[in-house]
């Protein structure tokens, strides 16, 4: 109930703050949508050629690949500007303010703010989300439903650990933006990768995508089993919440080593 | 002439002050080679004996050929113009003897030296290991290689007044991501433009983003008529001088602004 | 709240398997009311202790405890019970209004609003904050920014108050201000405060008791008039300028 109310109370603040400069918070996310959109339109022009892609038709790609951005908009939604800015608050410092609070200070910056400019994101995401369901005869009996709910906690789950890994680097690095522009860059990062069926990619990336980077566990598996596609692998479809325990465990317990290391380091 | 050259040199260094972030730069590009690289078979393979507007062997050239002139062609001159105009240094740099355009290009002629040196050959090694045919048409190397050097200015032209916005603008990060994206659609560098239904290619007639990607990429991977090739680098030309306009203007506009209301 | 630190010690590890005590074995106990002036040469390990006490690092060595309560196991109830002002990173919200700040704190800590109330309408008088209470920090002076970060570390009734420069690069009458603040907060409410500083009239008018460090080591820890004796002189400044130039000495002899 306390945390329910602070995170209100914080997120109001936080864009009472970024209203202040309200024809930049506009003009974000309409650049946001913008680009957002550009990439539903390459998408479209792509499949505006070809009619499938390793015996995927649009409207399957295109199911998976929101079920995967869907669950990325709300994970991004409170972890990425924290974790986007933990090397700058490491450098300036303001991270021993965070240590001095009654809210530990993963809490502390996951509800200080609300990432806002992923709203275009998730808004066509879910758009094209619905488009592609209408389009295709998926059968939502109550085992479907079940698993496919569980499927994009878990996707939250993988893309928030992942995104906190990328974070708790800097209490040892400090410069990791690198590693996260290659993990999540709109243009060239991996987690493009998972926007089409993995098939198409050569073994190690497969296996890189599956059990590395469990990506592939946010969109192609679940959604693949869901649709029929993936007979050989249909196993790994529902071992989706055992690797996002596993991926939240190793997470967490990283960034615990991580706030370890600072406690006991310093910057 | 000197002066400039040491402009250029500051570029270099400049760029390969991270070494780490030239790593990453390369990974990236690797990453995103390899994945247009697999995205574009995957299609070919399962679309068997279907229509398409260009053929496999072409496509897969287009988009090496289109990363690998990506690997200098992009620029942060955006970047530098906004953060310089944003923290008042252009006001520094207007006192100078050399005109603020030119030292820029100078800086990122450097740059681009460079990268050529760190990345383009580097990666041009390891494409040509793993694709053994030819890559370029060799009868049209020589226009590709000028449409290459005219797409180069047009980029440096366009990144220029993107860059000036920031004379009117308080934050210039949204109007670069937009543009951004819209440029990596309509230039071709993501899908080749051959490839856009009819209403986007008319849209692409009137705007100088294909010139960039598009137009040298085609011209050296795709045998083409003596008289497509002519009309292709007259497009650019023109692009050429109406940008040059453009930018001048701006730039103009946008000093006075400067000098009246005191940044 | 009293404070006991024992035996405290910090070592860095520094590259290439160099180690660099920062704190050695220092020992201390501040009584619950007192306003303790902790100063030291730049380097001297002012700010690790500092950090140490204020629960952002860990003791290789030593112990802290806080009326009893440990940071081990007790983090939660000390952090409550604790406001931290550093003079160079400002713990309000950049773009919004002050005010705004505050009542996020006053939810955060679990302030009763008569309390908030009761506090908000002393702190205006002494700090004159209704004059820009409304505006965001990003708008305010130096000396009004350092008010309103007084103010948002004081809402919430701390038994315990680390000021880290809290008069560094303001104007002489709201330095006065805010010594007359910090003077009254203790006086009304026992609030112990530590304060580093690099200001000797802070001290000279805030403090009873001086604790010293150079080079990782306690130096002295002694009341304002015990070291005025010693040193014969009524001068605060020499006397520290004294004691820093000593250490600078035996520096040398060991070299």
């Amino acid at each position: 109930m306390y945390l329910l109310k602070m995170y209100r109370h914080f997120v109001i603040i936080y864009m009472k703050g970024k209203l202040a400069y309200h024809f930049s918070l506009i003009f974000e996310l309409i650049a946001n949508t913008i680009q957002i959109g550009v990439y539903f339109a390459g998408f479209m022009v792509i499949f505006h050629n070809f009619s499938n892609i390793a015996g995927w038709t649009q409207n399957e790609v295109l199911f998976m690949f929101t079920t995967s951005w869907l669950t990325y908009s709300l994970s991004c939604f409170f972890f990425w500007s924290p974790m986007k800015d933990m090397g700058e608050l490491i450098r300036t410092g303001k991270f021993d303010l965070y240590l001095t609070r009654p809210i530990g200070p993963m809490l502390y910056m996951v509800l200080q703010q609300f990432q806002y400019t992923f709203i275009p994101r998730l808004a066509l995401s879910v758009f094209f989300w619905i488009y592609s369901m209408s389009k295709l005869s998926i059968e939502w009996t109550e085992s479907h439903l079940v698993f496919y709910a569980v499927s994009m906690v878990s996707s939250f789950v993988i893309f928030s650990a992942i995104t906190v890994f990328t974070g708790t680097i800097c209490f040892w690095t400090v410069k990791s933006e690198e590693i996260v522009s290659l993990l999540t860059n709109n243009n060239y990062g991996l987690k493009n990768y998972t926007d089409y069926p993995i098939t198409i990619y050569n073994k190690g990336i497969r296996f890189l995508l599956t059990f590395v980077i469990p990506y592939a566990f946010t969109g192609y598996y679940p959604v693949g089993h869901l649709l029929g596609k993936i007979p050989a692998h249909s196993g790994f479809a529902c071992l989706s919440p055992v690797i996002a325990l596993a991926a939240g465990a190793a997470a967490f317990l990283f960034w615990r080593t991580g706030l370890k290391h600072y406690n006991s380091a310093g910057a | 002439m000197r002066k400039y050259a040491d402009l250029a040199i500051i570029g270099t260094k400049e760029h390969t002050a991270y070494l780490n972030s030239v790593w990453a730069n390369f990974l990236a590009k690797i990453v995103y080679l390899y994945m247009q690289f697999s995205l574009w078979n995957a299609l070919f393979s399962s679309n068997a004996g279907r229509n398409i507007p260009l053929s496999h062997d072409e496509t897969i050239r287009y988009i090496i050929a289109a990363t690998l002139i990506s690997t200098f062609m992009e620029c942060d001159v955006t970047m530098w113009i906004n953060g310089q105009i944003q923290s008042g240094d252009v006001a520094n740099q207007l006192i100078r003897p050399i005109d603020y355009r030119i030292m820029i290009f100078a800086k990122h002629i450097g740059t681009s030296a460079v990268k050529l040196l760190i990345y383009t050959l580097p990666f041009g090694i390891l494409t040509a290991l793993f694709y053994h045919d030819d890559l370029f048409c060799k009868e049209q190397l020589l226009y590709g290689i000028l449409s290459i050097i005219l797409a180069y200015m047009i980029q440096f032209l366009y990144s220029l007044i993107i860059g000036l916005m920031a004379f009117w603008l308080i934050v210039t990060w949204p109007l670069n991501m937009l543009l951004a994206a819209v440029y990596k659609l309509l230039s071709g560098s993501w899908i080749p433009a051959a490839m856009f239904p009819k209403l986007l290619t008319t849209i692409n007639m009137f705007l100088p983003f294909r010139a960039i990607y598009a137009i040298p990429v085609t011209i050296i991977t795709t045998p083409m008529s003596p008289g497509s090739i002519r009309e292709n680098l007259c497009f650019q030309l023109i692009w050429l001088a109406v940008l040059f306009l453009l930018s001048e203007v701006t730039w103009i506009t946008g000093k006075n602004k400067l000098i009246v209301q005191g940044g | 709240m009293s404070i006991e630190v024992n035996n405290l010690t910090k070592i860095y590890k520094l590259k290439r398997r160099q180690k660099k005590t920062a704190v050695d074995n220092i020992s201390f106990s501040i009584p619950a009311g007192e306003i303790v002036g902790f100063i030291g040469p730049n380097g001297a390990g002012k700010s690790t202790t500092i950090k140490m006490m204020t629960g952002i690092l860990i003791p290789d060595r030593g112990s802290i405890s806080i009326d009893g309560l440990t940071f081990r196991k007790n983090r939660k109830q000390i952090m409550m019970k604790t406001g931290v002002v550093f003079g160079q990173k400002s713990v309000l919200c950049w773009d919004i209004p002050v005010i705004d700040s505050l009542k996020l704190f006053k939810d955060m800590y679990r302030v009763p609003d008569d309390v908030f109330k009761e506090n908000m309408d002393s702190f205006s008088n002494i700090l004159g904050l209704d004059e820009f209470i409304r505006q965001p920090p990003r708008l305010l002076s130096l000396g009004q920014r350092m008010k309103a970060d007084l103010a948002a570390s004081l809402i919430y009734d701390p038994d315990i108050l680390f000021l880290d420069e809290p008069t560094i690069g303001i104007d002489v009458l709201s330095k006065e201000r805010i010594r007359q603040f910090i003077k009254k907060i203790n006086e009304e409410r026992h609030t112990t405060v530590i304060l580093t500083t690099h200001d000797v009239s802070d001290i000279e008018t805030l403090c009873e008791k001086m604790i010293i460090i150079d080079k990782g080591s306690l130096i002295y820890d002694e009341t304002l008039s015990d070291l005025k004796n010693i040193y014969r002189t009524t001068d605060l400044e020499e006397i520290i300028k004294k004691i820093y130039l000593a250490g600078e000495e035996k520096n040398e002899k060991i070299c």
